[in-house]
């Protein structure tokens, strides 16, 4: 039995109702007296000098109240990372991707703006453009940000001995992938809705991963003090990384300016795929070295990945994927060299994984290999390689706790893997396989924002006894809310009905990071966690005097305090409250709390560090039909293992991995942002098509948890997790079905058929090609 | 974008012929699932939207004796809950149940599906199989096309301006005849066929008396194969007559390629296809 009542409980989303009925409030429902419709004209071509932008016709039109171009803005350069800045609000005098902002419109409707953008006349002069990064480095290609050989950021990082581990390894693997493009698809589109306020201010309704991060950036770009720029985050329809800062939020402030009225800015679905922030598209190297009994003894790896025709955050991107899964294993020889390019085509940003699922499904796949070549069960090769609890890693990342073994043990027995394997029944054209792919992650990076780590909270108790929390993290509709008033509710003894966790709006929540790197259960939820351990000791104490006992002869739950000795004698939270309110001229009953992890950041030179308070491991078996004839993967059965620490709400667990494990089904096998000449050829949810309920099997989930020293009641996080392992899972099954291993993403139908066609034409002695 | 559009829901043939014989930009508007989705587009300019849903000569599904008549305004839902669709033409009802979702299939008609003429029409393949005819009305008076003389092209019809069409009217097969409706998609529901196929084999003493063929997203219109429904007729159904009547089928087929699949798999995709539609016919033979 657990200790617990609300932590570990199946308990539905606290703001379920509201979405499901419809009455939650999203930023598209938000609309203000006077409030205008912007809308953007964007750039058709891949790489161009604006020549020059002729605005009066547009500006003429009736219902216009306002033509906004680059001259109309600060005129700065900005970006989200300071290292980087290489981003306009509006173009300046040269495009560098297919949607790039150039001007933009508000007026009295939609229909209005979109009129005054045909009136806008822009005149390009076509510059030669270059699309895939490894082109983009080469000598001669054409210069997009005047960097040299269009390299963003190199990388490079080596520990141990690599060559000598290679040439003493028993089995040496090399081998090229590449992981494509792909949209995060979320519900809702970007959008903002923006007023401007006295002294050059605004408020800002976003929906927005990092309410607080952002206005650094914002700021900066506006010529406003961050404090300048309230943010206001109502409910939030999914994210998935691809909403930190947004170029939309400010081509909206800026209109707002001019016009001196609040502008409304929504993405179409087809602005937000041709201009949104999709995954770090990557050509990786991989040479692992391994040893007869299956230990790992050398991993390298090279990676050149596409940072589009501006800098979101493919440098730190890279970086990650170039060397966080060596706390996956205890590696001790690595090497790593990485590149961000400048490419002519949609910027590229974070993706649920952040890097470290597009190195995953290389990683696994050569591993999935070497136990094939070496004779060793695919689940034995990893647990001879996993990472204990109190582990270091050769980087320093400090794992205080680690479910690996167990994760892959599970996955195993709940997949009855071990059966599974090669279905002899396959003789016909559908042949079935199982693959099976380990994955590790963060719970926080401290490399992601230097200049602090950690979170904080505001816990008031209303004179009803209520329990409002103020936080600065941010819910983009992965639970969040439910998680932190689960949290509250536990470690202040309060009734979980009682609290309500506040949506973030930075003139009155704590500064806080927001939601990336699977950190707001850990990081958030320790923030919310303290907050409510004070707000514990404020009432404890108010029920001292009101009993005339001592602090420690008491407890709470259920909103009230009681003394221990006699249950029987209890007074309410409203109780307590309400007198100390009255009794202090209306003082409000406010506890804080915070929580400082013990991250470092990696050392500049030699990556030397710890970034997250807690890693997390999991394993994912994924069970496939492959149809010869038509080359079609359907993925019949999938299992998860995760070590999240400790579930909070295994319930809302399982639906972080059901859609992660859908997201990366469709990455797997049918997601593609094809880009032709820097344009996306499938701009729309019907050509470029993501996993329906019929193309998702049951997921089956195990939770493993260890109990981190760093999380709140030993939590860690779920969401990247969720992704990380799918593609290598599935590849890895297909490989089981058919004995043939694909080393780049999507796994089209297409190309198993083609890959099928050329392996019997081969075995038949001839060159093959194509399908007939 | 839809301001400036008019609405209009005649409640006589007359008044909807009329309305779009008289509107440049007049367009029939029934379940939407089409229409509206292009028009919010941009893909396709609408003065007036002419909604028929008022028209009782559109609806209905009835048993003629001879002859089956689906009304127009037929959902996909109800035509795979229709008792005399499911017993006669069991194949039209598994092209109903294979289109879209089932809010799509709740809103998506059959004369709709007709109308927009698209080289993948889930209703295509299996009516070139029935050979069915389609009932036209409009200005002009009334006519009736074969369902092989509607489709034009991508988007194009027989319809003449202001003509409608009212209904879909398929002759009872032969009670032996048995069809199959098989697709290939991307994704397992709410997804455009790569390729559709519908066959259908009637066998007598062994051999088959009657074959029909229909292809359909591999050329600009859905179309029936002679040269496969040939090689099936005085034939056993075994496994090297239908692997040369898949292969036959293949030949007329003038697939595109575009960001879905190349025309090279969709060719491969016919003979798959037509194979598969085959065995399951001969299986259920059996």
């Amino acid at each position: 039995m657990s200790a617990f009542t609300y932590v570990g409980k199946r308990l539905p989303p606290v703001d379920g109702e509201e979405r499901a009925s419809g009455r939650a409030q999203y930023v598209t429902d938000i609309k203000l007296p006077g409030m205008l419709h912007g809308k953007i004209l964007r750039s058709p071509l891949p790489h161009a000098r604006i020549a020059s932008i002729d605005t009066s016709a547009a500006e003429a039109l009736p219902g216009v109240k306002a033509v906004a171009t680059w001259a109309d803005t600060p005129g700065v350069s900005f970006g989200p990372i300071p290292a980087f800045e290489d981003w306009t609000i509006l173009a300046k005098d040269k495009v560098r991707f297919v949607g790039e902002e150039v001007a933009a419109v508000a007026a009295v409707d939609e229909a209005t703006a979109l009129r005054a953008l045909d009136l806008i006349e822009v005149e390009y002069e076509e510059l030669p453009a270059v699309f895939d990064p490894v082109e983009a480095m080469k000598p001669g290609a054409p210069s997009i940000n005047g960097r040299e050989r269009n390299v963003v950021m190199p990388f490079s990082l080596e520990r141990g001995d690599v060559d000598g581990a290679l040439a003493g390894a028993d089995l040496v693997l090399e081998e090229d992938y590449y992981t494509n493009q792909v949209y995060q698809a979320y519900m809702e589109t970007m959008a903002g809705v923006v007023r401007p306020e006295k002294h050059g201010g605004f408020t800002m309704w976003l929906p927005i991963q990092i309410p607080n991060k952002s206005r650094l950036t914002y700021g900066k770009a506006l010529g406003v003090r961050p404090e300048d720029i309230r943010i206001i985050k109502p409910f939030m329809g999914g994210a998935f990384g691809a909403k930190m800062e947004v170029d939309l939020h400010l081509v909206a402030a800026v209109l707002a300016r001019k016009c001196g009225r609040p502008v409304r800015i929504v993405n179409t679905r087809h602005e937000d795929i041709v201009a949104g922030n999709p995954r770090v598209p990557m050509h990786i190297h991989l040479k692992m070295g391994f040893m007869r009994d299956g230990r790992f003894a050398a991993k390298e790896v090279r990676i050149v990945a596409a940072n589009g025709g501006r800098t979101v955050y493919s440098p730190p991107i890279m970086a990650t994927a170039c060397y966080r899964v060596d706390t996956l294993y205890t590696f001790e020889n690595v090497r790593a060299e990485g590149y961000a390019v400048d490419t002519n085509t949609v910027p590229t940003g974070a993706f649920r994984g952040f890097g470290n699922s597009q190195m995953t499904f290389p990683l696994e796949t050569m591993i999935d290999q070497a136990a094939a070549q070496l004779g060793l069960d695919p689940v034995a090769i990893r647990r001879r390689n996993a990472v204990p609890t109190g582990y270091v890693s050769i980087h320093g990342w400090e794992v205080g706790s680690s479910g690996q073994e167990q994760t892959l043990d599970n996955v195993a027995r709940i997949s009855g893997l071990a059966s599974r394997r090669r279905q002899a029944a396959d003789t016909g054209p559908v042949r079935r396989g199982v693959g099976l792919a380990a994955c590790n992650h963060v719970s926080g990076n401290k490399a992601f924002f230097p200049p602090f780590d950690g979170s904080s909270s505001i816990v008031r108790i209303a004179e009803d006894g209520k329990v409002i929390v103020f936080h600065g993290e941010c819910d983009m509709g992965q639970g969040q809310t439910t998680a932190f008033s689960q949290i509250v509710a536990e470690a202040l003894g309060a009734r979980l009905e009682d609290v309500t966790v506040a949506e973030v709006d930075t003139q009155v929540s704590p500064y806080g990071l927001g939601s990336f790197a699977t950190r707001g259960t850990t990081i958030g939820g320790m923030g919310v966690k303290k907050g409510a351990d004070a707000a514990k000791e404020l009432l404890l104490q108010a029920a001292a005097e009101h009993f005339g006992a001592d602090i420690l002869a008491l407890d709470t739950e259920q909103s009230e305090v009681y003394l221990k000795a006699d249950p029987s004698r209890r007074v309410s939270f409203g109780h307590l409250a309400r007198g100390f309110i009255f009794t202090h001229g209306g003082l409000p009953m406010v506890a804080q709390g915070h929580y400082v992890p013990n991250t470092v950041a990696p050392d500049p030179k030699t990556k030397y560090g710890n970034v997250s308070p807690a890693y997390v491991f999991g394993a994912h078996v994924a069970e496939v039909e492959v149809d010869t004839e038509t080359g079609e993967v359907r993925v019949t059965g999938y299992w998860a293992s995760h070590d999240v620490g400790r579930a909070i709400n295994p319930m809302q667990l399982e639906g972080q991995v059901q859609g992660g494990v859908a997201q990366g089904i469709g990455w797997a096998l049918m997601e593609d942002m094809i880009t032709r000449e820097g344009r996306i050829a499938n701009p729309t949810l019907l050509d470029y098509r993501v996993p329906g309920s019929k193309d998702v099997p049951r997921v089956t989930c195990d939770f493993v948890e260890p109990v981190d020293p760093n999380g709140p009641f030993g939590a860690k996080g779920i969401g990247e997790p969720a992704l990380n392992p799918v593609p290598a899972a599935v590849a890895n099954a297909i490989y089981d079905a058919i004995g043939i291993r694909f080393t780049e993403l999507p796994i089209t139908a297409e190309k198993v058929l083609a890959a099928l066609r050329a392996r019997e034409a081969a075995q038949r002695g001839r060159g093959g090609q194509g399908f007939v | 974008m839809l301001s400036g559009t008019e609405y209009v829901r005649p409640s006589t043939m007359d008044e909807a012929s009329g309305l779009l014989a008289n509107d440049e930009g007049a367009v029939v508007l029934a379940g939407g699932t089409d229409v509206l989705v292009a028009a919010f587009a941009g893909r396709m300019s609408v003065s007036t939207l002419v909604d028929v849903s008022s028209l009782p000569e559109l609806k209905g599904v009835e048993d003629w004796g001879d002859c089956v008549w689906i009304g127009a305004l037929t959902t996909m839902t109800k035509l795979c809950a229709s008792d005399v669709v499911n017993r006669v033409l069991p194949g039209l009802g598994s092209a109903a149940a294979a289109m879209g979702c089932w809010q799509v299939r709740n809103r998506a008609t059959i004369g709709g599906n007709l109308c927009n003429a698209s080289p993948s029409a889930e209703m295509g393949p299996p009516l070139l199989v029935y050979e069915a005819a389609v009932d036209l009305d409009g200005v002009g008076g009334k006519r009736r096309l074969p369902i092989s003389e509607f489709f034009k092209g991508p988007g194009e019809t027989a319809l003449a301006k202001g003509e409608l069409v009212t209904g879909i009217r398929i002759p009872k097969p032969d009670a032996g005849l048995r069809v199959a409706y098989v697709r290939r998609a991307l994704r397992r529901s709410m997804d455009i066929p790569l390729v559709n196929v519908a066959v259908g084999v009637q066998m007598g003493d062994g051999v088959g008396v009657d074959a029909r063929v229909a292809l359909g997203a591999v050329a600009p219109v859905p179309f029936r194969v002679p040269v496969a429904e040939e090689i099936l007729v005085g034939r056993p159904l075994t496994d090297s007559v239908i692997q040369e009547a898949a292969e036959g089928a293949c030949c007329p087929a003038r697939p595109i390629t575009d960001v879905r699949a190349t025309a090279e798999y969709r060719l491969a995709m016919v003979e798959v296809l037509v194979r598969r539609a085959l065995i399951q016919l001969a299986e259920e033979s059996v």
